[in-house]
């Protein structure tokens, strides 16, 4: 198995991969076979022929589509959901994800495959918007393309379906391709430094920051690590994506100017945090803010939905109690935040300069802190 | 949409945003002005399917789509 965007050989087979993308992009000639070609030769050597991944993404594979083809079949012919179904179909899609990160709970056991969270992302997202009625026709090998995109197969940025398709079915002109190419590379370039510049100088200097009294400094470091990491990876694969004609959107918005939690969570990981707020949070809001319970108090429902939904996205990481504790913290900061935004007369100043410089140094102390429980480092001394 | 129409969406979106401000700047975009978030979007769209019969799926609604007052009354007089 190789590390996408993490090892030569990665970069090596990507060039010759994507070599016939641009020559086609550059001709204004259709991509969309040619990229279907290109994600399974990827998703054979990624996932290599000999590793027992290969039982466990089959498995998935199969389990999956034949839910949502079934699902589909079904809310085609029903106007009206039947909304335990629904629940099943969801819960069905969820399923698989669920079993792997019980089973990541045992070192011992080797369950799993890369990029079976983002994987399941994808596949819940569209089972969702079956069940609302949003996607009425999908033919299985668009459906598997989608779910599969190499590119941004093993830690996404998480797509949308819709979105998708319409890229994947579009053939552009020579112009615009160039255009697509440039960008792509640009991500690419950056990615690159992100990753094995910058990522692997906080990685050394991670070293000897081991320790309580080093632990602050361990916050920050392990913070620029994990940023420059990620971001790297998230812009080389949209920058891939690019170059085979799909525009993924960007994962990473300057996380670090960020002037209140909420802000943060629309610059970081922001298509895992846009996945969450509206495949999660939303319905579990309105569907609180329903319940009697919460009758005439929809605010105070959508407050329970936001530090649940933190929490779960917290668990979704693995179910360790560091993992856990991230969701919580982030949950609870994101009521405070509400609460604090509807009730102090000081957010009124907020578009002025001093104002927003201490929001900003707030919320990056309020971030990078969440970094250290997320790290495990403070569990682990 | 009629005049009675208008009025209730109005008073759902002061309700929402917490200021009657935003009777009189119909055109300021309510998300870059902190007056509109997730749980206001998802309020509104409670609102809308009891109050007012639309039922939107969250995912059906852009966030452009009703980013100012202007847009979130043209948004629902397209629905209703």
């Amino acid at each position: 198995m190789i590390d996408a965007y993490g090892s030569l050989y990665w970069f090596y087979v990507l060039t010759l991969v994507s070599l016939p993308a641009v020559v086609l992009g550059l001709l204004g000639k259709p991509l969309r076979a040619y990229s279907r070609i290109a994600t399974v030769l990827i998703v054979v050597l990624v996932i290599g022929w000999t590793s027992g991944q290969w039982l466990w993404l089959v498995g998935f594979l199969v389990f999956e589509l034949s839910l949502v083809k079934g699902w589909l079949h079904y809310r085609v012919g029903h106007e009206h959901v039947n909304p335990w179904l629904a629940r099943v179909a969801a819960a069905g899609a969820t399923l698989p994800l669920v079993v792997i990160k019980v089973g990541n709970l045992f070192p011992t056991l080797s369950v799993g495959f890369l990029g079976i969270s983002y994987l399941s992302f994808r596949v819940i997202q569209v089972v969702l918007e079956i069940t609302d009625g949003l996607i009425t026709a999908l033919p299985l090998a668009d459906l598997t393309f989608f779910v599969m995109f190499f590119p941004t197969l093993a830690s996404g940025p998480i797509d949308r379906l819709r979105r998708f398709q319409q890229d994947a079915d579009r053939v552009w002109t020579r112009e615009e391709y160039g255009y697509l190419l440039s960008r792509g590379l640009g991500m690419l370039l950056m990615g690159a430094v992100y990753k094995f510049v910058l990522a692997a100088w906080f990685t050394t200097q991670l070293e000897w920051a081991f320790g309580w009294p080093q632990t602050l400094a361990y916050m920050y470091l392990y913070t620029g690590r994990l940023f420059f990491d990620f971001a790297g990876y998230s812009a080389m694969a949209v920058g891939t994506s690019y170059i085979f004609g799909i525009r993924t959107p960007p994962n990473f918005r300057l996380p670090f100017v960020a002037e209140s939690i909420k802000d943060f969570w629309n610059r970081w990981h922001i298509t895992l945090s846009f996945w969450f707020r509206d495949y999660l949070y939303t319905r579990l809001a309105m569907f609180l803010m329903r319940t009697k319970m919460f009758k005439g108090r929809r605010v105070a429902a959508g407050r329970v939905a936001l530090a649940l939904n933190m929490c779960l996205m917290g668990a979704w990481h693995g179910f360790q109690l560091h993992y856990l504790l991230y969701g919580l913290y982030h949950g609870l900061l994101l009521v405070g935040n509400d609460v604090y935004e509807k009730k102090s007369k000081l957010f009124s100043y907020r578009h002025h300069l001093a104002y927003r410089l201490v929001a900003i140094a707030v919320t990056f102390q309020l971030v990078v802190f969440g970094f250290l429980l997320f790290s495990g480092h403070i569990l682990a001394i | 949409m009629d005049e009675a129409q208008e009025q209730e969406v109005l008073r759902l979106l002061i309700d929402v945003c917490g200021t009657d401000a935003i009777d009189t700047e119909r055109d300021v975009d309510l998300f870059d002005a902190g007056l509109l978030d997730s749980l206001g979007v998802t309020q509104l769209l409670v609102s809308f399917e009891d109050d007012l019969g639309i039922k939107v799926p969250p995912t059906a609604v852009e966030r452009d789509e009703i980013s100012t007052v202007n847009r979130i009354l043209a948004f629902v007089a397209e629905r209703l």
